[in-house]
């Protein structure tokens, strides 16, 4: 009987080590961000917008000021920037979107080059695919592919984002 | 004669309703050849044949091609040339003496707008080369030479029956910030709509439409508002509140104000072109009754934030006298123009928009690019005789024979390379001098060619630049491939005429870069004076202030400002001790800036100024079950007041004096301490990366002991205990 007490005991204390170990572990460490990026990427620099960006080769790419198109055979990749008079994105975003009407469906933030930018379903027409959303010096960037069949390049752009 | 009459209304009412049957994309071809053999000595270079076309070209795209609709790929023998009058320009294509197919080469760059808008036709030369080729056939017992020569044609895409001359500038005064208008024409914070600019009207836009915008570039997009009939320059572009506001031509003023615009000055620029300016400013206007005749870029009234606006900026719009009457009004809004023109592939919507409007049908109004200026570019034939050329401060230099047969390069003024990456290790931050450049050559049909088997030379002036705080032993031109990754090029600097120059055999883009003597930005270490309670907490008085250094020592002019702000208010300029007199949550963001304009990260701080506890009756009984806290709690008389050091030892958790039978208790217990009032007079943060973590980490490991889950697990763990030791009738 006393084995069988041994054997609760230390598995009493086990489980309190484990516990202990992964309760700390799991709040105090934050991983590193994982590449989504393809390994047959290329880097592009986009003078029209001011940014690197890693994916794959699209078949046409449109760099114009303020401006970048990938059309992936009858798909499309657009990015876009206008300059900014809020202070922070969520104000530029709350005005954008009640002077279009816009109702958002879901918000999901993401980090693009150490901005904290914003992944949004809404009701805008233009795609229904979610719209990347983040702010830079001034700026904020937009992005959105036009099918989901683009939505890993689209991950991969978030990702690989650099501004320069 | 009756007939006359309603045909012409009929021919009128076509006009009005379909203008696009009138404005849109004509293709005019003109025959080069309907394709011919030739025979001829092989030892005779000479020329097969030439052609000159002469065509009234104003604008739109101009390619050779072998059917009349532009598309289709020609025989052109073994050498094909083209040259165009107005720009002086060539190109020459070499088939090879297997005589193969050209595709549509587009010769839109040898039409050249010098000349169009005197109403000057264009004069283009179509040249085929006999060059020798060991592919003679026998004639009457002679070998000759034989060439092939398919049907060929010049296509004109005519996109305008009618230009406008460019004449506008930009609203404001940028040039005097040293800024040129390709940095701040696109730094617009709402553009024109052209899906649909009924702003100014009671019109509203289908939900298809109204919940984002077509730019001029012909994409639906979602950053701008929606109906938007101009464009908007604000903060991003320089343009402040009671900046003077400038007109973009000359003409006749005249004011108005009215509900959204506020004060509103237009323009009459006597070309049949209003622009409008909305939201000034009440002072300064350049006239609030009777019109005055204004020059270009003569100051017409302030920025402001009349109307409906959320912020200073410039409200822009062009509008069109479509009817011709000398009212712009009653063309509003289908007079309305973008003056960025239209880019989009597919034809402009607002163009074609019909709507009815105050009892009127109408439609919308083609836009063409109106500004006078220009994005810096240079695209050119280049060929085996080489070419100079100078654009910005940099001049390149092609020799001859650096290509083989003709291409067409671009040479473009890229931006300021601030931060660049590097190929291999580089000691020191660098940043570019100015503006860089970005050249690229194309055979003429799009595929670009990066690696030559000759060297070109590129010489760049960075004279007018201040380079007194670069090492100038690290002056160099630096290459880039990708605009991503730069690498140092062999360069000939000549300190005296402010230029650097090299030798280099690829492209794509190159600027001028140097190692900044301090590149480094200062460091920001935040002082907080008050009795420390607990980790991130504090009892009032406290008072916080501020320390930066800046590095390299030897090489820096110092700081030259601090700056803060508390919970999210203003940036304020740091110069005293601050005071924080509330209780409450603090969040303090800090950075600095030297003098050489290096900023600093954006540091973060949060701690809670708090009151302190007052003993509660039910929490006492838990001291006596906790003699082994009582030695570790004890503060030092020097640093804590008697009645809070009761306090603290009341405070002590029931499941942590539980567990100090157990062997856990030790690590448990060195908690406690953090709950025990310091006297804490400096609590230093160094920068953002290292006081994140800290920070973070020991609030959430505080956390974590008073966490329900924690403390159910421990007391199920301690009621194991107790029942394995009784038991087994042992201690353990």
């Amino acid at each position: 009987m006393e084995i069988v007490g041994l054997i609760i005991l230390v598995l009493g204390l086990s489980t309190y080590v484990i516990f202990r170990y992964n309760s700390y572990s799991t709040k105090e460490v934050s991983s590193p961000p994982t590449s989504g990026v393809n390994q047959g990427a290329e880097t592009y620099n986009a003078e029209g917008l001011e940014i690197s960006i890693t994916v794959e080769k699209p078949v046409l790419m449109d760099d114009r000021p303020n401006f970048l198109t990938l059309t992936y055979r009858d798909q499309k990749i657009i990015l876009n920037r206008i300059a900014s008079d809020f202070d922070t994105l969520d104000e530029y975003l709350t005005d954008l979107f009640t002077k279009n009407n816009v109702t958002e469906h879901s918000r999901e933030v993401v980090s693009i080059d150490g901005e904290q930018g914003y992944k949004i379903k809404s009701s805008i027409r233009i795609t229904e695919e979610p719209i990347y959303y983040v702010e830079h010096e001034g700026w904020v960037y937009s992005f959105h592919a036009t099918s989901n069949e683009l939505s890993d390049t689209v991950e991969s752009i978030q990702k690989s984002l650099k501004f320069k | 004669m009756k007939y006359i009459i309603p045909l012409l209304i009929v021919l009128l009412g076509i006009f009005f309703l379909y203008p696009q049957l009138i404005f849109a994309e004509e293709i005019k071809p003109y025959q080069i050849t309907e394709g011919q053999k030739f025979v001829g000595d092989p030892h005779l270079p000479t020329i097969l044949m030439y052609k000159t076309i002469t065509l009234p070209w104003k604008s739109g795209k101009v390619v050779i091609a072998g059917n009349p609709d532009g598309t289709g790929d020609l025989d052109v023998g073994v050498q094909f040339e083209v040259y165009g009058s107005n720009t002086a320009n060539s190109f020459k294509w070499y088939a090879g003496c297997d005589e193969k197919p050209m595709q549509p080469l587009d010769i839109s760059h040898l039409m050249g707008a010098k000349y169009a808008h005197l109403g000057g036709d264009s004069n283009i030369m179509i040249r085929y080369n006999k060059v020798f080729c060991n592919n003679s056939v026998k004639i009457d017992g002679v070998y000759k030479n034989y060439y092939d020569i398919g049907p060929a044609y010049l296509v004109h895409i005519d996109d305008a029956s009618e230009i406008i001359e460019p004449f506008l500038s930009l609203p404001w005064n940028y040039t005097d910030s040293g800024k040129r208008f390709e940095n701040v024409a696109m730094t617009m914070t709402s553009y024109f709509d052209h899906a649909y600019p009924l702003l100014s009207t009671n019109l509203i836009e289908s939900d298809i439409e109204n919940d984002s915008i077509i730019t001029y570039r012909g994409s639906p997009e979602s950053v701008s508002y929606s109906s938007h009939d101009g464009y908007d320059w604000a903060r991003k572009s320089g343009v402040k509140f009671l900046d003077p506001v400038l007109a973009a031509a000359s003409g006749t003023a005249t004011f108005k104000k009215y509900g959204a615009c506020g004060n509103m000055i237009m323009i009459d620029h006597g070309n049949d072109f209003q622009t409008r300016y909305c939201h000034l400013d009440s002072s300064d206007l350049v006239t609030t009754d009777a019109p005055i005749h204004i020059a270009q870029g003569a100051m017409i009234g302030r920025v402001g934030m009349s109307g409906n606006t959320t912020g200073p900026h410039i409200h822009f719009m062009v509008v069109q006298d479509k009817d011709r009457n000398g009212n712009f009004d009653d063309n509003i809004p289908d007079g309305l123009v973008d003056p960025f023109g239209w880019q989009g592939s597919a034809p402009d919507p607002w163009e074609s928009y019909a709507f009815d409007y105050k009892g009127e049908s109408r439609t919308g109004n083609k836009s063409e690019y109106l500004w006078l200026e220009t994005l810096p570019s240079l695209k050119s034939s280049l060929n085996s005789t080489g070419k100079t050329v100078t654009i910005d401060n940099t001049k390149v230099t092609i020799p001859a024979n650096f290509v083989t047969q003709d291409t067409i390069i671009e040479i473009n003024s890229a931006p300021p390379v601030p931060k660049p990456t590097f190929d291999e290790v580089v000691d020191g931050v660098f940043t570019s001098i100015g503006n860089g450049i970005k050249i690229r050559i194309n055979d003429g049909f799009n595929n670009y060619l990066t690696q030559f088997s000759k060297t070109f030379s590129i010489a760049m002036n960075f004279a007018g630049f201040d380079i007194s705080r670069y090492d100038p032993s690290t002056l160099s031109i630096f290459s880039s491939r990708d605009g991503v990754s730069w690498l140092k090029e062999s360069t000939v600097l000549d300190l005296n005429r402010h230029t650097a120059s090299t030798d280099v055999n690829h492209l794509t883009e190159f600027a001028v870069m140097g190692k900044l003597l301090d590149g480094i930005a200062p460091i920001t270490t935040i002082d907080i004076d008050g009795l420390k309670y607990s980790e991130n907490k504090y009892l009032l008085p406290v008072t916080i202030s501020f320390t930066s250094t800046d590095e390299p020592q030897d090489q820096s002019l110092g700081v030259e400002n601090s700056y803060y702000r508390i919970n999210g208010d203003e940036m304020q300029i740091y110069t005293d001790l601050i005071a924080l007199n509330d209780i409450g949550d603090y969040n303090i963001e800090f950075y600095s800036v030297d003098r050489d304009g290096n900023a600093e990260s954006i540091n973060d701080v949060a701690f809670s100024i708090i009151t302190p506890p007052t003993p509660t009756p039910t929490s006492a009984p838990t001291l006596t079950q906790a003699p082994t806290a009582t030695p570790t709690s004890t503060p030092s008389p020097t640093n804590t007041p008697a009645p809070t050091l009761t306090l603290t030892l009341t405070q002590t958790p029931t499941p942590t004096v539980t567990l100090s039978t157990t062997p856990t208790t030790t690590t448990t217990s060195t908690v406690t301490p953090t709950e025990t009032p310091i006297k804490t007079v400096k609590k230093k943060a160094k920068n953002e990366h290292e006081i994140k973590p800290k920070v973070l980490g020991e609030v959430k490991s505080v956390i974590d002991e008073r966490d329900p889950l924690v403390a159910k697990l421990l007391r199920l763990l301690d009621w194991l205990l107790k029942f394995i030791s009784s038991y087994l009738g042992a201690n353990i």
